[in-house]
């Protein structure tokens, strides 16, 4: 015995320390998993985890998916232990695994998965239950598809095949309309077929009347319902009013759950149900017997709701002409018609089935414009109607703006005016009738105008322009009259279509002019001789505005007086030129130096040439000298030229001797101007008229004496060139500026999303290693026989007897058991059963204590009263009157009366004594040893007892007993322990994984790319200039800036002569900056326009 | 004198009552004075203000008249407007109101718009731009009392007896619907041609003062006379002879504007009747043409009986 112990210690020694056995290898073991059944749409795990070698390890796994069709289909890991897949066809998957081991051997093993039809589609039909012959009857089908996408709708009447519509979505609402050219009852059936084949089918039944036959209750009468079938008690129209809402009860059932559109909605005998707008089906499945579901009495399942029209838009623009944009809509599509009304007045009036607009009924629009109301407020209403007579009214306000008032009307000119003449000012002789608008409110726009004016002159067109922030409209027209007499003003203002503002007629007087004098040199003085010949002036080029001849008289000229239009100045006399026209009129001057100016001599060019066109030219004009008869006679004098370019620079009175002009210290007789002219080179080049300079009055500008200007030499461009063009753009942008966080994990990825950061980029940061560990997942099973005793000497003695048992330890095990206990308690209360039986129990005894009575005398002072005899002697003496009656009469006469009277009284008195008294009392012990035992007793009750009722009880009693069992055992093993690679963690260093992987029980699972996530969140916003753009940033400002060399070839010009060619090079820049965005490509463009010397400035 | 102004009184009264501005219906078109004479029309459409006016344009050289029918052919009430022009010078243009569908007829003598110094007219009517002009030739004498023209209303010796100094006051009335421009001219006795010049307006009265050289205590008679420019001989206006004693009202009458002043005309006034009044020969009451007539015959008489008398005596 022993000796085979021994032997089967070795053989396990052995089994356990060998490390292999040198054998041939065993191929794996595959194990797809089991067949499987799904339906269309779903997901089908799959495990090879089942799978495993024998002598090693699967090492790695392939999954193989044939489809119904017999394509193969992807799986979401095709490699990994577990796979899944999308299960989109109805037939038989064929999946096969294919495991390999560690020594390369490799198993297959198959599952097939048999893809069933999912959800079938759902379907209702609603339309009319009762219809005349002849009637078109438009039925609706609602159908909702279920696990496969609908196809088609088939539609029957009578059984009879219509009619197929393609369907190609999710839900659908076909529509079918039918005429019945019979009476009785009629099936409308729609059947809906999905492309697994499965159909839903619903059937409408029809009463068909003849179009005479006045309609039957709608309660009563035949309906395709059988009396069995529970019917459905609601409303079957909701409208506005009931909020879309309506109760429904399951009648003949207790209950059912509710359905609308296929949905489940509710459950219960009854269902508050609310609708969105549109047609539903609604039926219900009442709980039980019955096999159908519940409709409503005639069958049908349709519910519409129909909710009031909805005036979506209403857009009113004030003014003079009120612009309406209207736009009513109906959610079902029965609207009917939009009603505009302007003060209860319909002004406009839309039906749906009108060609030009929306014949469906969902939608009615216009735009009208209201240019007929009068200023003022006026309600607007809109009104959009369906077709069940709901009605939608919006009201509105609008303030038609006017009427607008003249305020003033007639000529700005007092008058009275001169006639036209076109060397006066015309200031002079023009009319400008103004009219002032107050607008009103009004627009300009609204507001026509006319100003007619009598003339016989130029007229012009009518000028408008408002003010006051547009409050105020100014109308004007000017005239003139090339005639004496007057002219007349009137204006009239229409505003909209009413009638016409006329203002009242203003009239302006042309009335005769006086000449107007023109006074030039004819001959200055030129010396300051003895003869001093004076000046000598003509006046020729006097006029008379009215166009009259006119009479020349000179006063305190050379001969006193003259006549005709030149004259000569007497040296020592006062002037006066006087003119008179032929209405009469005159003019005349005395001033006659007021109109002097000296001729000029040739002006000369003071620096040196040639000029580019942007020098400037300056020269220096002289005048001829002159005399004046006094020193202290002056004038004033000016010079202009005939070029806007060129200026005056410097002006110089030179006075001295006609030779010696300019010399300091000369006599001042003669006079010399000098003027210093400056003009633009370019301006000699531009203008081809030769440039002028004049000298003049001051005071008389229209009299002139010219004299050109010598022709500069001046570089003319014929070519320019831009070389070394460079430009740049930037953009001075305000774009949003970003907190940015990157991170490769998703934890904190999602954290961040979830405070306000959006993705903004996602990368490959590299892969991660899964780190796989061999963990137990089930134990080994065994079959174990188990014996059980109760002292462990047992235990022992059998397991000697019996080897190939073992000690299975000890286990302390719990007796337990219950007893019925009775037992009495104070209180009728508690667990257990009262079994009536009451008792009345001594719960306290009670205390008694035993007292002796003792004796003992004292003497004692007490108070008392005692009886005496007191005696006493009183006397009383009394004068007494009496009378003493005699026959002569009574006498009076007194005596004395003595009473001497013996008392004794009895009384008490207070007195003190003492005496011997006996005492006792009772105590336990005498108080004093002196004391005597009376040989008295007495027993005092220090508690009473106590005495309770009780009631007896009868209840469980639970016991247990704790004893220890001592166990053997026998082990047979029947299942191996079973273990599974799990992720223990992941790394993201291939050596690392690498070293991990060469602890026990440890590999490399799999390895799969890494993510980082570049997270971003707006924190406000940056304005910077930078070289780009972007569309959704808001650009400030675009900055373009060129730099360029401007190579400019020049011809010289002097006069009309031409000469050699001149090249000049210069740098230029140009800085442009533009509010706004401009594209790169057109600031370049424009810097480069801009560059070219044309441009510049 | 009296007769004529009397005789133009009764020309201006009927020239009044024959030339009144017609207005009424287009029915009243029976009675058109400018009957015969070509139409001219020009319509005025203003399609923006919705207006449409239509002018018939006609004159009478003839009665000196022009008649215009504005017809209001739009759907509003309009404002119309036409003018005129008469020898150069605006003469009264209209602006009839007009109701839908009313018309006007205007009718208007340009008599006292036609300049009296000329004998070639030129009437112009129209609208806007569309003008018509009428020529015709009309021989006037300013002079003619019949002829509408500026003429001396009244003449006043004016004393001062301060400086011992007189001056002549001349007013001139222009009784035209025009203006003109003229030379108030004055000599007597002691003072050679005297002028001064004005324009008297439509309508206006203008009084111009002329200093004279006589005392104030001296006879003061003389000649004034309105013309329109020297040596123009169409602008002979009027022409009056006066004469005043000291402490008496200015007598004055009409006298024949014969000679132009600056075409060989005397600065120096001369009337022998006048002298002799002057001189205290004769009441002032003989100096008018029939008195003088008379006093010169008396004259002669007189002289006739004294030298009758003379020779009886010797």
């Amino acid at each position: 015995m022993k000796a085979d112990w021994l032997l089967a210690v070795l053989v396990l020694l052995a089994a356990a320390t060998t490390p292999g056995i040198a054998t041939s290898n065993e191929p794996p073991l595959a194990d797809a998993g089991l067949d499987q059944t799904t339906t269309r749409g779903s997901t089908v795990y799959l495990d090879g985890g089942g799978s495993r070698d024998p002598d090693g390890v699967v090492s790695s796994y392939e999954w193989t998916v044939t489809t119904p069709a017999g394509t193969a289909t992807t799986l979401d890991c095709g490699n990994c232990e577990r796979s899944q897949f999308q299960a989109t066809s109805v037939g038989t998957y064929e999946v096969t695994l294919q495991v390999t081991d560690d020594d390369g051997a490799t198993a297959t093993d198959t599952l097939y998965v048999t893809v069933e039809p999912g959800a079938p589609p759902d379907a209702s039909l609603a339309g009319p239950s009762r219809l005349t012959t002849g009637a078109r009857g438009e039925f609706t089908a609602d159908i909702t598809a279920g696990a496969a996408p609908l196809e088609r709708a088939i539609w029957y009447v009578d059984g009879e095949q219509r009619f197929t519509s393609s369907l190609d979505d999710s839900t659908a609402a076909p529509e079918h309309r039918v005429r019945f050219p019979t009476t009785g009852t009629h099936e409308v059936t729609v059947v809906a077929v999905d492309a697994d084949g499965q159909r839903a089918e619903a059937t409408r039944t029809v009463a068909v009347t003849r179009p005479t036959t006045p309609p039957s209750s709608p309660t009563g009468g035949s309906s395709g319902s059988s009396a069995e079938t529970d019917t459905i008690d609601g409303p079957r129209v909701l409208t506005e009013s009931d909020d879309l809402r309506g109760e429904y009860v399951l009648s003949g059932t207790a209950s059912g759950s509710w359905h609308v559109d296929g949905q489940r909605v509710a459950t219960g005998d009854s269902a508050s149900l609310a609708f969105t707008p549109g047609r539903h089906g609604l039926y219900a499945v009442p709980n039980g017997g019955s096999s159908g579901v519940a409709t409503f009495p005639d069958g049908s399942r349709t519910v519409v709701a129909d909710p009031a029209p909805d005036v979506s838009e209403l857009d009113i623009e004030n003014g003079s002409i009120v612009s309406l944009d209207v736009q009513a809509t109906d959610a079902l599509g029965n609207l009917e018609s939009l009603v505009i009304s302007v003060d209860g007045q319909p002004v406009e009036t839309l039906t749906t089935g009108n060609f030009r607009n929306d014949r469906t009924g969902r939608s009615l629009s216009t735009v009208k414009r209201l240019s007929s109301l009068d200023p003022g407020k006026h309600i607007v209403t809109v009104e959009a109607r369906d077709r069940r007579g709901q009605i939608e009214t919006v009201v509105r306000t609008v303030t038609v703006p006017g009427p607008p008032r003249v305020v003033s009307a007639g000529f700005v000119q007092e008058g009275p005016l001169d006639q036209y003449h076109p060397r006066i000012h015309e200031s002079r002789y023009m009319a400008t009738y103004r009219v002032v608008i107050d607008l009103n409110g009004v627009s300009t726009d609204a507001v026509k105008s006319r100003v007619k004016l009598t003339y016989t002159g130029e007229e012009s067109e009518i000028r408008r322009e408002t003010r006051s922030n547009g409050d105020i409209l100014v109308i004007e027209k000017n005239a003139y009259n090339r005639n004496l007499g007057e002219i007349k003003g009137k204006a009239g203002i229409h505003f909209i279509s009413g009638e016409p503002i006329l203002t009242d007629i203003s009239t302006i007087k042309v009335t005769p002019s006086p000449p107007e004098i023109r006074v030039s040199v004819v001959t200055p003085q030129a010396d300051d001789g003895p003869a001093r010949p004076g000046i000598e002036f003509d006046a020729s080029n006097s006029f008379d505005p009215d166009q009259t001849k006119l009479d020349y008289d000179w006063y305190g000229v050379d001969g006193d007086h003259t006549e005709g239009p030149q004259a000569t100045l007497d040296s020592f006399k006062l002037a006066k030129l006087e003119l008179t026209d032929s209405h009469e009129q005159t003019s005349s001057t005395n001033g006659l130096l007021r109109w002097f100016a000296p001729d000029l001599r040739s002006a000369q060019i003071t620096n040196r040439g040639p000029f580019y066109p942007n020098e400037t030219v300056t020269f220096s004009v002289r005048s001829k000298l002159f005399h004046f008869s006094k020193p202290t006679y002056g004038d004033s004098v000016s010079v202009n030229l005939n070029v806007d370019e060129g200026r005056v620079l410097r002006k110089e009175l030179l006075r001295g001797r006609s030779d010696e002009i300019g010399a300091p210290d000369a006599e001042p007789s003669s006079r010399q101007y000098r003027w210093t002219v400056a003009v633009p080179a370019r301006a000699f080049v531009e203008n081809d008229e030769p440039l002028i300079v004049s000298s003049y009055p001051t005071e008389h500008p229209t009299v002139e004496y010219e004299s050109p200007l010598p022709e500069p030499s001046v570089y003319v461009l014929v070519k320019t060139e831009l070389r070394d063009v460079a430009t740049s753009v930037s953009y001075l942008v305000e774009r949003p500026e970003y907190k940015s966080r990157t991170t490769a994990n998703e934890e904190y990825r999602d954290t961040l999303l979830e405070n306000g950061y959006d993705v903004a980029l996602v990368t490959n940061s590299g892969r991660e290693y899964l780190i796989e560990e061999r963990v137990k997942v089930e134990e080994a099973e065994y079959d174990v026989e188990r014996q059980q005793f109760r002292q462990r000497g047992r235990r022992s003695d059998f397991l000697e007897l019996h080897p190939d048992w073992s000690d299975a330890g000890s286990r302390m095990e719990t007796r337990r058991w219950t007893t019925t206990e009775r037992e009495w308690r104070s209180s009728r209360s508690g667990s257990g059963t009262f079994t009536g039986e009451t008792r009345r129990k001594l719960v306290e005894r009670g205390a008694y204590r035993t007292q002796k009575q003792f004796r003992y005398e004292e003497t004692e002072t007490y108070e008392t009263t005692e009886t005496y005899e007191d005696t006493y002697t009183t006397t009383e003496t009394e004068v007494v009157t009496r009378e003493r009656c005699t026959a002569f009469g009574c006498v009076p006469y007194q005596t004395t009366v003595t009473e001497t009277e013996h008392h004794t009284v009895t009384r008490t008195r207070a007195v003190t004594r003492t005496r011997t008294v006996e005492k006792t009392y009772w105590s336990e012990v005498p108080r004093d040893w002196s004391h005597e035992y009376t040989g008295r007793k007495r027993q005092i009750t220090l508690r009473e007892p106590e005495y309770e009722r009780q009631y007896e009880f009868e209840f469980e009693k639970r016991h247990s007993e704790t004893v220890y069992v001592y166990l053997a055992e026998n082990r047979t093993k029947v299942e191996p322990a079973a273990y599974e690679w799990q992720i223990e963690r992941t790394v993201t260093r291939r050596s690392v994984a690498e070293v991990e992987a060469m602890a026990p029980n440890t590999r490399i699972g799999a390895s799969r790319p890494t993510k980082e996530w570049v997270l971003e969140k707006q924190v406000g916003t940056e304005v910077v200039t930078l070289d780009h753009t972007k569309p959704e940033w808001d650009v400030l400002e675009t900055i373009g800036r060129g730099e360029a060399t401007i190579v400019e070839q020049y011809v010289r010009h002097q006069g009309k002569q031409t000469f050699g060619r001149h090249t000049r090079e210069r740098q230029i820049e140009v800085n442009l900056t533009s509010r706004g965005f401009l594209p790169e490509e057109s600031v370049r463009n424009i810097v480069i326009e801009e560059m070219k010397p044309n441009n510049e400035e | 004198m009296r007769s004529s102004q009397l005789f133009t009184l009764i020309v201006v009264v009927l020239l009044i009552a024959t030339s009144p501005v017609l207005v009424g219906g287009s029915s009243k078109q029976s009675g058109n004075p400018c009957n015969g004479a070509e139409k001219k029309i020009v319509v005025d459409k203003d399609p923006t203000f919705n207006s449409h006016v239509k002018y018939t344009f006609q004159f009478s050289p003839e009665k000196n008249q022009y008649c215009v029918l504005v017809a209001n052919k739009g759907e509003h009430k309009t404002a119309s407007a036409f003018g005129a022009t008469v020898d150069d010078r605006t003469a009264a243009p209209e602006m009839p109101t007009l109701q839908p569908g009313e018309s006007k007829f205007v009718v208007k003598n340009v008599t006292e718009h036609l300049d009296v110094k000329r004998d070639n007219h030129t009437v112009t009517l129209g609208v806007f731009e569309t003008t018509y002009v009428y020529n015709f030739t009309q021989e006037m004498n300013a002079s003619d009392p019949d002829v509408p023209a500026p003429y001396i209303e009244n003449v006043e010796v004016v004393r001062y007896d301060e400086n011992s100094s007189t001056a002549l006051k001349v007013a001139v009335r222009n009784p035209t619907k025009r203006g003109y421009g003229i030379y108030v001219q004055a000599k007597t006795f002691e003072t050679k041609n005297v002028d001064d010049i004005g324009a008297p307006q439509e309508n206006e009265t203008r009084v111009f003062t002329l200093p004279l050289k006589e005392a104030s205590g001296d006879v003061v008679a003389g000649k004034v006379r309105v013309f329109d420019n020297v040596g123009e001989p169409e602008g002979k206006f009027d022409q009056k002879e006066f004469l005043a004693k000291p402490g008496n009202d200015t007598k004055a009458w009409d006298d024949e504007f014969e000679t132009m002043p600056g075409v060989g005309d005397s600065p120096d006034y001369s009337n022998e009747s006048a002298r002799q009044y002057r001189d205290g020969y004769v009441d002032d009451d003989y100096l008018s043409p029939r008195n003088q007539k008379i006093g010169a015959g008396l004259t002669v008489a007189l002289l006739f009986v004294g030298v009758l008398w003379r020779r009886r005596r010797r």
